[in-house]
């Protein structure tokens, strides 16, 4: 059978047999069986149809997911270069921070040297105005030198010699009063035993007065036990003596 | 020849240089009234230094340019009531009043610039100074020293005498120090000037009117005690005030 008797003979089992005869039971067999293969459902697709599908769909999802990813890609970077924007800003800040840190301790010290420097030419210049106040004539004007030297922390040799001798020889009681306190303030380790020293050839009752205070006020537990050991040699009017012994028994 | 002109120009030059020299030198002047003026027109502030050996002493200070010495028992046709020399040196802004004979006991009063640095002493005498704005040292023996109106630094001392001291209402920036033995300190102070007191004392009372914010104390004195130690500060705070008194009280007033 060639393909225009396949043809034909096709075409007599859909029209019912027109040209043939349809008394044919196997022709009506065939004819029915031809019929009902119209209410069979769809002929499944053939692998090789199924793959080239799945090929084209396999391709369009690429496509979709390519073109997802590229749309997904331009949203999303703006938000990521502002992430590495801000991580490179922090670690920029930590990196300034140790900079600066360091720069810090640098000029710290550079600052402490300064600070030390200045401390010094103060104490200097302290120095420098006390003594010269000290060789005034007017008596405030001394006693302002010795409220000044009184504040210098590492007094010299000639500052401590100029404020005993001021203590020793100065004509005004009133400055005589204000190197007593000088000599206690700068004289910290030995203070109490120049002062003390010096009690018994001080005239003026005040001035004794103000060593027997200074020298309480200085002087440690200890000294203060010496400093009532050696004014017992010392020969103090009575009210000098009431006035240490009410000091010392504050201790 | 030459050497001849280089001579002339020697000695032309040493006599004409000491001239400023000499110009500044200290004038001497007798007094040869009860009232002598001295003008000092000078930059600097007068220093003036009186000593009388058995008088009072009374200084005022007011915008000047002079200082008036007034003698009180000076008598021109008296020997021994009219030997008085002043030595005023303008170069060293300084004066001093030298008395002798019956002089020596005679009460004195001045009126300096009201900046003028003072140093007076007496002995048996009062010293009484008002608006005195310099530096000031006094110091008598058997006086009193009244000092009114005080701005200025001061170191006053008196034995067997009492110390008055009162502040001018501006108050004052600078350090002020009191001492009597045998005899009360008063210092007022005009309401609301700041200080740092610096009290001590034996046998005597402490009494304060003003408020105090004590800084170093071993206590205000106590009942059995006869001492005084107190370091405090007056409104605020501000220049130091020593007040050393034995056998005297010593108080702290207000200026009403």
């Amino acid at each position: 059978m060639n393909e225009k008797q396949i043809d034909a003979f096709i075409n007599e089992l859909t029209d019912g047999g027109s040209e043939s005869d349809s008394s044919d039971s196997e022709t009506t067999d065939l004819r029915k069986l031809w019929g009902d293969l119209g209410d069979l459902p769809e002929e499944p697709l053939s692998n090789s149809r199924m793959v080239s599908e799945f090929q084209v769909r396999l391709a369009a999802y690429r496509e979709g997911w390519d073109a997802a990813r590229g749309e997904l890609e331009s949203q999303k970077s703006p938000v990521e270069s502002r992430s590495v924007l801000r991580s490179l800003f922090l670690y920029g800040l930590v990196a300034a921070f140790a900079v600066g840190i360091f720069l810090l301790g640098i000029l710290s010290s550079g600052w402490s040297e300064g600070v030390d420097r200045t401390a010094l030419e103060l104490a200097q210049t302290r120095e420098a105005l006390a003594l010269s106040l000290l060789s005034q004539d007017s008596a405030p004007r001394r006693m302002a030198a010795l409220s000044e030297a009184s504040k210098v922390q590492s007094p010299s040799r000639e500052l401590r010699d100029a404020v005993l001798w001021t203590l020793d020889n100065d004509a005004s009681v009133n400055v005589r009063l204000a190197a007593v306190e000088a000599v206690g303030a700068l004289s910290s380790e030995n203070g109490v035993d120049l002062l003390v020293g010096r009690l018994q050839a001080q005239a003026s009752p005040l001035v004794k007065m103000e060593i027997i205070r200074i020298a309480l006020q200085y002087g440690s537990e200890g000294d203060r036990q010496a400093l009532i050991q050696r004014l017992d040699t010392v020969e103090l009017p009575d009210s000098l003596q009431a006035y240490l012994k009410e000091g010392t028994s504050k201790i | 020849m030459k050497f001849i002109y280089i001579a002339k120009l020697g000695v032309f030059c040493l006599a004409v240089l000491p001239l400023p020299w000499l110009a500044a030198e200290e004038r001497s002047i007798d007094v040869e009234s009860r009232t002598t003026v001295v003008p000092h027109a000078g930059d600097r502030p007068i220093r003036i230094a009186v000593y009388s050996r058995d008088g009072d002493i009374e200084i005022r200070g007011e915008e000047r340019d002079s200082v008036e010495v007034v003698i009180e028992r000076f008598d021109p046709r008296d020997d021994d009531r009219r030997r008085a020399r002043i030595d005023y040196d303008p170069g060293d802004a300084s004066l001093k009043l030298k008395l002798y004979g019956d002089l020596k006991e005679s009460n004195l009063k001045l009126t300096a610039p009201s900046n003028a640095v003072l140093q007076l002493r007496t002995e048996d005498g009062n010293i009484e100074l008002s608006d005195c704005f310099g530096e000031i040292e006094v110091s008598s023996v058997d006086g009193n020293i009244r000092c009114e109106r005080l701005r200025g630094p001061a170191a006053v001392h008196t034995v067997d005498g009492d110390i008055l001291l009162r502040m001018a209402a501006s108050g004052t920036l600078h350090a002020i120090s009191a001492a009597t033995v045998d005899g009360d300190i008063v210092l007022i102070i005009p309401k609301g000037v700041g200080a740092e007191v610096d009290a001590s004392g034996i046998d005597g009372d402490f009494n304060c009117e003003v408020p105090l914010t004590m800084r170093h104390d071993s206590g205000l004195r106590k009942r059995d005690s006869s001492s005084i130690r107190i370091k405090a500060i007056v409104n605020g705070g501000g220049p130091r005030i020593s007040l050393k008194a034995i056998d005297g009280d010593i108080t702290i007033r207000e200026e009403k």
